[in-house]
């Protein structure tokens, strides 16, 4: 079998893949949502910074909001049906090295995954969220397995 | 429900209510400035490419006798192709960062070769203007880091861009570099009128130009420093604006060389079995 490719994903990225990819990750209060096609086996994951885009700077998938919306539409547009989607959702650590954790963004920003994917009807499978530790990931996006291992960093966002 | 609970609760209706309007204002505003957005890019991309095609035009029926004359014509067409190209790499990079799918591309930028790539580029409206370049790179001064050479060189195009811009004619530009440990400082100062408090809290937002009047001389799509902001942060940096004169930008960008565990190449990342999903 074909080794699936390797992809590391930044802060306010979003990738998909069709073929079978392992997209690799690291979170702090972000929060990263691994989408994936059981029908179709293929998936794609995003790594937002901070719940909601206001207005300012470019609409880029650093929000919440939009990178949520995106990752839905995405996957659509290549082939798959909401009725086959599902969620494994990790992240939103309150770091206490981090200044975010005065606005709690953590918190924050797993709310409004929370709150999307279930007005977007998307079932949650999974989930790892909050605590004070960081977390890496890697998402198999052909079998949506998730590999998880928490981390001690400081410079993680 | 008791009259406590009530006062509560209209309370909360009110705050919701508020919140819609709020919204709803700025999206109407977000409307307007993509339509205003789109006039622009009609401008700015049509403009160019007209002067590029009537001037080649030109230089094709020029009589053999007189084909010294394609000389300023050609440069005309060099100077409104690099406009075109700056316009049409803000858009796409916008438009890249939005879908989410800009990396970063690890390489050394030097610093001296990028700024002499910038400055080719607007070469002519600097002589246009008599705008003064003053940089303290040199051949002995030649600062390099590690990071994004092609992101770097789109920031600088676009904060070299709105400087000339703004400098008044026979102004002066002094574009400063700084490498102090695992940090490149820039600082950008021009001679212009400088940005007001108000100003200061809409130049990120995307679409929007300071100068909105229709007669208004400085052209852009709006877009600039919405991109270098998203940039300088995909890059980790920061950018911060003063009143000094003029304006004065001052960037900070790290050295993304010793930056592996953010890339994945983490020493520790031996075992992978924690858990799994």
């Amino acid at each position: 079998m074909l080794q699936p490719l390797e992809y590391f994903l930044l802060p306010g990225a979003l990738k998909f893949s069709k073929s079978p990819m392992e997209i690799t990750t690291l979170l702090g209060s972000c929060v990263s949502v691994c989408l994936w096609d059981s029908r179709l086996k293929q998936g794609g994951m995003n790594h937002y910074m901070m719940p909601y885009w206001n207005g300012s700077g470019l609409a880029s998938p650093k929000y919440g909001n939009i990178a949520i919306d995106k990752l839905i539409k995405v996957l659509l547009s290549n082939g798959s049906r909401r009725e086959d989607l599902v969620a494994k959702v990790f992240g939103g650590a309150a770091l206490l090295s981090s200044s975010d954790c005065v606005f709690n963004i953590g918190k924050r920003n797993i709310e409004i995954q929370h709150r999307m994917l279930l007005d977007e009807d998307i079932d949650v499978i999974a989930k790892s969220l909050g605590g004070d530790k960081g977390r890496k990931l890697i998402y198999n996006t052909n079998t949506g397995v998730v590999k998880m291992k928490f981390v001690q960093k400081t410079n993680i966002t | 429900m008791n009259g406590d609970e009530l006062i509560k609760k209209e309370k909360e209706i009110t705050e919701l209510h508020n919140t819609i309007n709020a919204l709803n204002s700025k999206l109407t505003e977000s409307e307007s400035l993509k339509s205003n957005f789109i006039s622009n890019i009609m401008n700015e991309v049509y403009n160019p490419f007209s002067s590029i095609i009537s001037m080649a035009d030109n230089i094709l029926s020029l009589n053999e006798n007189k084909l010294h004359n394609a000389i300023p014509m050609a440069e005309i067409i060099y100077r409104e192709a690099a406009q075109l190209d700056f316009h049409l790499q803000n858009i796409f990079v916008a438009a890249t960062i939005e879908a989410g799918l800009e990396g970063v591309e690890l390489s050394i930028a030097n610093l001296n070769n990028i700024m002499e790539s910038v400055v080719k580029k607007f070469k002519f409206d600097i002589n246009n203007k008599n705008i003064k370049i003053v940089t303290n790179l040199s051949l002995d001064l030649n600062v390099s880091i590690t990071s994004d050479a092609k992101k770097i060189t789109l920031v600088l195009l676009n904060l070299l861009s709105n400087s000339i811009k703004n400098s008044p004619n026979n102004g002066e530009i002094k574009i400063h570099f700084e490498l102090i440990e695992d940090e490149l400082n820039i600082a950008i100062s021009d001679q212009g009128s400088g940005i007001s408090e108000t100003e200061m809290k809409i130049i990120f937002d995307r679409f929007k130009k300071i100068d909105e009047t229709i007669n208004s001389v400085k052209g852009g799509t709006g877009l600039g420093l919405s991109v270098v902001k998203a940039i300088i942060e995909i890059l980790e940096g920061n950018i911060s604006f003063s009143k000094d004169n003029g304006t004065k930008v001052i960037l900070n960008i790290p050295n993304m060389e010793n930056n592996h565990s953010r890339f994945g190449f983490d020493d520790d990342d031996i075992l992978f079995d924690q858990e799994l999903f």
